[in-house]
């Protein structure tokens, strides 16, 4: 609880993973903004961040401190609340391996604050310590191999002196892995794979499984095919510190190409609950086994202790790529319910028996053969990390509503060059606007309004206890709905678009202050983004020309936008 | 012979040496040749420079032949070039369509891209491909980013459809950003 | 009409036999000089332009078929390198089937039907020139592309994926997609032309069973050509937009069907061989009475069996698709219309044999060239029956068996009985015999020949040697047979080649023929040796299906017909009653310049879809000249 000292009460940032359901991710308890006063909102402070990348996560606010991490090539940047213009503490860049651009722009790189540290990983493969306050390195490591495809694209988790961070490059055919180093001096303390024996794995005797065969993680597969398998953790990690578990996403499995992979494809597009101090699995759902679509699991969570039809339940909720909400008990591992949220069809429902979605037979994917109109698209349906309020009992999704053609060609592994042998055509579902914000009602599992966009929401969104609802499109214009309603009660409109999640906190001054990073880096998330080409209908896996409205002015790159009251 | 069937038969001796270049199929390049393909002369910067000498010899093939074209286009997709670069129009790589290039429009700068790598996320096929290989790759990206349509360029694949075929669809330069 | 005659009303009826000849010939004649040589519509002159230019072609491809012979010899023989080899079966099947083998029965159809059925000319000469300069076209289309390298290599029939715009690179198949058109537009011109004249030009008296079996059976062709041609034209026109403008005919990824390639292709391709066969049963039956000197036995049987098999060619095509996937019921529905369309082909082979039986055969050339076509024919329609089954299809699709079984079907088929043809109505064509003693050489060379070269194939493709491969390696045993096949092809080339030189021969040195050397029966040797420009001077009557042997003297005429311009006699299509006295249109170099300017065109094509647009006008503008009315009134009889 170390962490909380650090700031007035109701801030939120990126993990602590604390049971109270006041400190979920996407929540401030802040209520000074109401529906009543937020059109008076206004920009009291602009910075320029100095890169004109994809800025895909939140500032940190620790204290009367905000850390900015801006995207790849990375600079950390500690600002003054105190002062008026948010003047930069210290600045500190990392040596950069250029060579991780080809990674692509969707990376969500975030620093995390913690006992006077602040910590964050690079999109080339680093965990870095410094100290809050100077900006000293205290220690650099080199974690994730960029010539086998690995990356870092999440921030990572700091639990008990431990930071947990796993890898991204799905795309590259790099083997998934949730890593724990040791908050002190960077040391791996212990390192579990997302395929492959079940050793590597984790799964051992403390693994709730009912009568699983051994070494799924490799019977799943075509064979060897575990070995560039995917499945990367390149979601955010959540803790239950009450329960001792992190709980996690796998990403899909490599290739895209299921031909190439037959079987389940353990243990990838799930969820995890492991235990912290070995990273043991303790329960795994499958969510989109043999995943077809490159979906995967990695959206982020959130952890709530709340009644569940008469009961109170601890609950893991899970608004997954597939267009579903997944309600899980967070510690048996138990599946609730999942309900869709948008108009799917690439699955039929759930089969309760087999507690996974039924296939549609129609979108089933063939080597070699084009599949039309599958709903919803690549990368998902989730552009952005929920927010749950619980004065409200909403679930705030920002949605994407796309369809893809999908063909799959038959590809090889060559590291380095990414292992996906699928192309494909994005369009806006049918008779759908492409982008919504979606409040789903929890308890009612069902869909309560949508506030339709015309360009799917890659941003997260923000719940406050004032009864607002703010997030961001990419087109740039940053929102507040009513909660209750989703009325559009303010916006305003950034010089670029944005594709992270707004923050909210207490000044020095006793004020609200909504702050926000916008960003795009030109087409979101491609790392040539500003040099995409929409003749073609597969340019930037589809979606460039799903997304040709997107205006394409120039740019004025990263900048730091912060609203008050006057 | 009469002055008829001589010219005839001179019309014919014509026509016949200078065989279309544009079909010919050269499945196997002698190994020397081969291997002097691989000497380009680079400007320091990275950007630019002289062929080598044997390739003007063997006739400039891998811009204007048709088949070294369509074996360009089968090494495209078969190296994973579409997982950054889509079907020319970009992704996590820059768009190879609209005719703007980063390290300059000629084939020497393609050629050392392909081979050595570049920064931002440009791997390096200098160990993956051979040369004549990277040459063929060169040819076609260069036709894929051409401002005039040529008659070897390849036509559309029997794929799903992305982009008019190369043959088709000179480039348009992009706004200014 | 009136009785007011128009000036220079000259009829035949008032002149004598002298000057009757002269006026004719003043006004059918071709005149002398280049312009008359393009301009020309008689049917006579481009009919043997016709067969001339395909001769040329026979000659060319088989040097081509040599060249394999030479290269498949020895195992990994080195003389041919893959991509050459590729181009030279391409262009031996292209060539050899719709530049040789179709034009050259059409060929003898124009020169031959006109004189059979006793009129002046062909209905629409000037399209029947035209025909013929499209055709030379598409011929120099595809030798000229061969020669440049950029001749086509998918094999004859052009399968996609192969030939389509991702995996055949260049210009290679679109040249033999547009030489398509040109041939099929030259075909098809020539088929129309064939009907007309044939249901509506025929002499007086001439009943449908009267009409000599070659010119029934050019009839059916004709029909087949008109129904059939049609599915190439679509196949090759879609092959052509997919490779140039880029739509998804045969793009399954977007919705298209590599399999409608070969429905198309083969809906016309297996009409396509009895385009080229019937006519040979045409002219069996026709040469037939003649050396065995006797009416052919059962006149109406093969007529029936002439159309039977037209029909039935259109319910067979499928054959040549069976090892691709189909439902096995469709392939066996095909597999039985394959296996009867025998019974026609039987009916009339025991007609001929009766016909044989109750004659009194002479053994001269063409009678040897038809027991050379009973020999080999009939072998290949057993390994016909054989790869109709479609297990053992199965085993043998794409190996040489079919290589052999197809050429002695085509070569037994047809070419021998064309060679037949050759000899039989060289007299007719030229005015003097050729040889006989080396018409037997040729006639024994070619059979010994053909079958030592052929028949081995049936085993080597037994034993699995696959069609078109440019080398074989030497563990696979094959060397020998393949030696042996490739000596022998000298044998059989040397037959062609004797051939040649003595159609060459005779032309300077042939003892000269009469009017009927072979004393036969039908109308075309009622004329002189060559016909005079205007075939006949008066039309003549037929009483019965064998004029010339029930009225040996002299045959009744018709006469009433213009000598002072060019008339001729149309009649009803069943009885043949006279109708109407026809304008025939004369010498025109709108033809030339019609062809001239769709070829162009078609050309063009190959490198630009506008070329289509711009290229209209030129032909829209040579269209509206040839045209363009004449301003004289027709008369009726």
């Amino acid at each position: 609880m170390a962490c909380l000292a650090l700031a007035p009460a109701g801030v939120v940032w990126a993990s602590d993973g604390g049971t109270a359901p006041e400190a979920q991710p996407g929540f401030s308890t802040l209520d000074q903004l109401t529906p009543a006063n937020v059109g008076g909102l206004q920009p009291v402070a602009s910075l320029p961040t100095g890169s004109r990348g994809a800025h895909g996560a939140a500032p940190v606010i620790a204290g009367d401190t905000a850390f900015i991490l801006t995207p790849f090539p990375h600079e950390l940047l500690a600002l003054d609340l105190r002062a008026p213009g948010l003047p930069v503490k210290w600045r500190y860049r990392p040596a950069a391996d250029s060579m991780a651009a080809g990674q692509g722009g969707g990376g969500r790189n975030a620093p995390v604050a913690e006992g006077g540290r602040v910590f964050f990983t690079t999109l080339d493969g680093h965990a870095i310590a410094l100290d809050a306050a100077t900006g000293v390195v205290l220690w650099d490591m080199r974690v994730a191999d960029l010539a086998q495809g690995e990356t870092l694209r999440a921030p990572p988790l700091v639990a008990r002196g431990t930071v947990l961070l796993g890898n991204g490059g799905d795309d590259f055919g790099a083997r998934g892995w949730i890593a724990a180093l040791s908050a002190e001096t960077g040391a791996l303390l212990w390192k579990r794979y997302s395929t492959g024996p079940d050793e590597a794995v984790g799964i051992g005797p403390g693994f709730a499984s009912a009568g699983q065969e051994a070494n799924l993680g490799v019977t799943t597969w075509s064979p060897s095919a575990w070995q560039h398998g995917g499945g990367g953790v390149s979601g955010p990690i959540l803790w239950d510190a009450a329960a001792g578990l992190v709980f996690h996403g796998t990403g899909y499995p490599a290739p895209w190409n299921p031909d190439q992979r037959r079987g389940d494809n353990r243990w990838t597009s799930g969820l995890f609950a492991r235990a912290l101090e070995d990273g043991a699995a303790r329960w795994f759902l499958p969510v989109s086994p043999h995943d077809l679509y490159a979906l995967g699991s990695t959206t982020p969570n959130l952890l709530l202790d709340r009644e569940w039809q008469g009961r109170q339940r601890p609950l893991l909720v899970h608004p997954d790529a597939n267009g579903h909400v997944y309600v899980l008990d967070r510690l048996s591992g138990a599946l609730l319910s999942a309900e869709a949220f948008l108009p799917v069809n690439a699955t039929e429902g759930l089969d309760p028996a087999q507690g996974v979605l039924r296939r549609n037979p129609a979108k089933q994917v063939r080597s070699g053969g084009t599949t039309t109109g599958i709903c919803p698209a690549h990368p998902g349906a989730v552009g952005g990390a929920a927010a749950y309020s619980p004065r409200t009992g909403l679930l705030y999704i920002p949605a994407r509503r796309l369809c893809m053609d999908l063909e799959a060609r038959d590809t090889t592994f060559i590291p380095g060059t990414p292992f996906t042998g699928a192309n494909l055509r994005q369009m806006p579902a049918p008779g759908l606007y492409p982008g919504a914000l979606v409040a789903w009602d929890l308890g009612a599992a069902r869909v309560a309004w949508t506030k339709d966009e015309a360009l799917p929401l890659e941003g997260g969104a923000l719940a406050t206890a004032g009864g607002l609802v703010f997030y961001g499109t990419a087109e740039g214009v940053l929102k507040a709905l009513d909660a209750n309603t989703g009325a559009e009660l303010w916006r305003f409109q950034a010089a670029s678009g944005i594709i992270a999640p707004p923050v909210s906190y207490q000044g020095p001054d006793g004020r609200q202050f909504v702050a926000v990073l916008a960003g795009t880096g030109g087409f979101p998330g491609a790392a040539a983004g500003r040099e995409i080409d929409i003749r073609d209908a597969t340019a930037a896996e589809g979606r460039a020309l799903a997304m040709r409205r997107l205006p394409q002015p120039p740019e004025a790159g990263g900048m730091l936008y912060v609203f008050a009251l006057p | 012979m009469t002055a008829k069937a001589r010219a005839a038969t001179l019309i014919l001796l014509a026509l016949t040496l200078a065989a279309c270049k544009r079909e010919e199929r050269a499945t196997r390049l002698d190994p020397p040749v081969a291997e002097a393909l691989d000497k380009v002369a680079v400007l320091p910067v990275g950007i630019g420079g002289r062929p080598p000498e044997v390739y003007p010899a063997l006739g400039s093939p891998y811009r204007s032949n048709a088949y070294q074209l369509s074996q360009g286009k089968r090494l495209y997709e078969w190296f994973n070039c579409r997982g950054c670069h889509a079907d020319g129009g970009g992704n996590t790589g820059p768009a190879l369509l609209d005719g703007w290039w980063r390290y300059g429009p000629d084939a020497v700068s393609i050629f050392v891209s392909i081979r050595d790598g570049r920064p931002n996320g440009m791997p390096a096929f200098r160990d993956r491909l051979t040369t004549e290989q990277i040459w063929q790759l060169t040819g076609y990206i260069q036709s894929m980013g051409a401002t005039a349509i040529s008659v070897a360029a390849p036509s559309r694949s029997d794929r799903m459809q992305s982009r008019p075929a190369e043959n088709r669809a000179p480039a348009t330069f992009p706004a200014p950003r | 009409m009136s009785d007011e005659r128009p000036p220079h009303d000259l009829r035949d009826t008032m002149l004598a036999e002298a000057s009757l000849a002269h006026g004719l010939t003043r006004t059918w004649r071709t005149p002398a000089g280049l312009l008359g040589a393009l301009s020309t519509v008689d049917h006579k002159i481009i009919g043997r332009r016709y067969i001339a230019t395909a001769f040329v072609f026979l000659a060319l491809g088989g040097i081509l078929g040599l060249l394999m012979r030479w290269q498949l010899a020895r195992p990994e023989a080195r003389v041919i390198g893959p991509d050459l080899y590729n181009q030279i079966f391409t262009v031996h099947g292209t060539n050899m089937m719709f530049l040789f083998a179709v034009p050259v029965m059409e060929a003898f159809a124009v020169y031959l039907v006109p004189l059979m059925v006793g009129t002046r000319n062909i209905a629409f000469p000037r399209l029947n020139a035209f025909s013929y300069w499209v055709y030379l076209a598409g011929g120099i289309l595809l030798w000229v592309a061969f020669i440049l390298d950029t001749g086509p290599d998918v094999g004859w029939f052009a399968y996609v994926p192969l030939s389509g715009p991702q995996y055949a690179a260049g210009k290679r198949a679109d040249i033999w997609a547009q030489m398509i058109t040109f041939t099929e537009i030259s075909a098809l011109a020539v088929a129309v032309e064939i009907v007309v004249t044939v249901l509506k030009q025929r002499a007086p008296g001439m009943s449908l069973n009267r009409v000599p079996l070659f010119v029934w059976s050019m009839l059916v062709t004709s029909f087949v050509i008109i129904l059939a041609m049609p599915a190439v034209m679509v196949a090759s026109t879609a092959l052509i937009l997919d490779r140039l403008v880029g739509t998804h005919f045969f793009n399954p990824a977007e919705g298209g069907d590599v399999l409608l390639w070969q429905h198309l292709f083969w809906f016309f391709g297996h009409p396509e061989v009895y385009i080229i066969f019937i006519p040979a049963v045409g002219m069996i039956s026709s040469m037939l009475p003649t050396f065995c000197r006797r009416p052919i036995f059962g006149y109406l049987p093969l007529v029936l069996a002439v159309v039977g098999t037209g029909i039935l060619a259109f319910g067979l095509w499928v054959h040549h698709m069976f090892t691709t996937g189909l439902p096995r019921m469709g392939e066996s529905f095909f597999t039985a219309s394959s296996m009867a369309i025998a019974v026609p082909n039987g009916i009339q082979i025991f007609c001929w044999l009766a016909t044989i039986w109750y004659g009194r055969p002479v053994l001269k050339t063409p009678m040897l060239m038809i027991l050379a076509f009973f020999f080999t024919f009939i072998p290949g329609g057993l390994t016909g029956v054989m790869v109709a089954s479609v297990p053992l299809d199965t085993q043998v699709h794409d190996t040489y068996f079919v290589v052999a079984h197809f050429h002695y079907v085509l070569v037994g088929g047809a070419v021998f009985p064309l060679i037949g043809a050759v000899y039989y109505w060289y007299p007719k064509f030229v005015g003097r015999m050729m040889s006989e003693r080396i018409g037997r050489w040729v006639a024994g060379l070619l059979l010994v020949g053909f079958n030592l070269t052929f028949f081995p194939m049936h085993i080597l493709g037994l034993q699995g040697m696959t069609r078109r491969i440019y080398a074989y390696p030497e563990e696979m045993g094959w060397g020998g047979m393949n030696l042996f096949v490739s000596l022998s092809a000298v044998v059989l080339a040397a037959g062609f080649l004797l051939f040649f030189i003595d159609v060459f021969r005779a032309a300077r040195h042939g003892p000269e023929a009469g009017e009927n050397p072979w004393g036969a029966a039908t109308l075309e040797w009622a004329t002189a040796s060559p016909p005079p420009p205007y075939n006949f001077a008066r039309i003549p009557v037929v009483r019965s299906a064998n004029p010339l042997w029930d009225s040996p003297d002299s045959l009744p005429v018709a006469t009433g017909l213009r000598v002072d311009r060019r008339e001729l006699l149309v009649t009803s299509v069943t009885e043949a009653r006279p109708e109407a006295r026809e304008a025939s249109p004369s010498d025109s170099i709108w033809p030339l310049i019609a062809a001239i300017c769709t070829c162009s065109m078609l050309l063009a094509s190959i490198f630009t879809p506008w070329a289509v647009v711009w290229g209209m006008i030129p032909v829209a503008a040579a269209l509206t000249a040839w045209f363009w009315p004449k301003g004289s009134p027709e008369e009726e009889a």
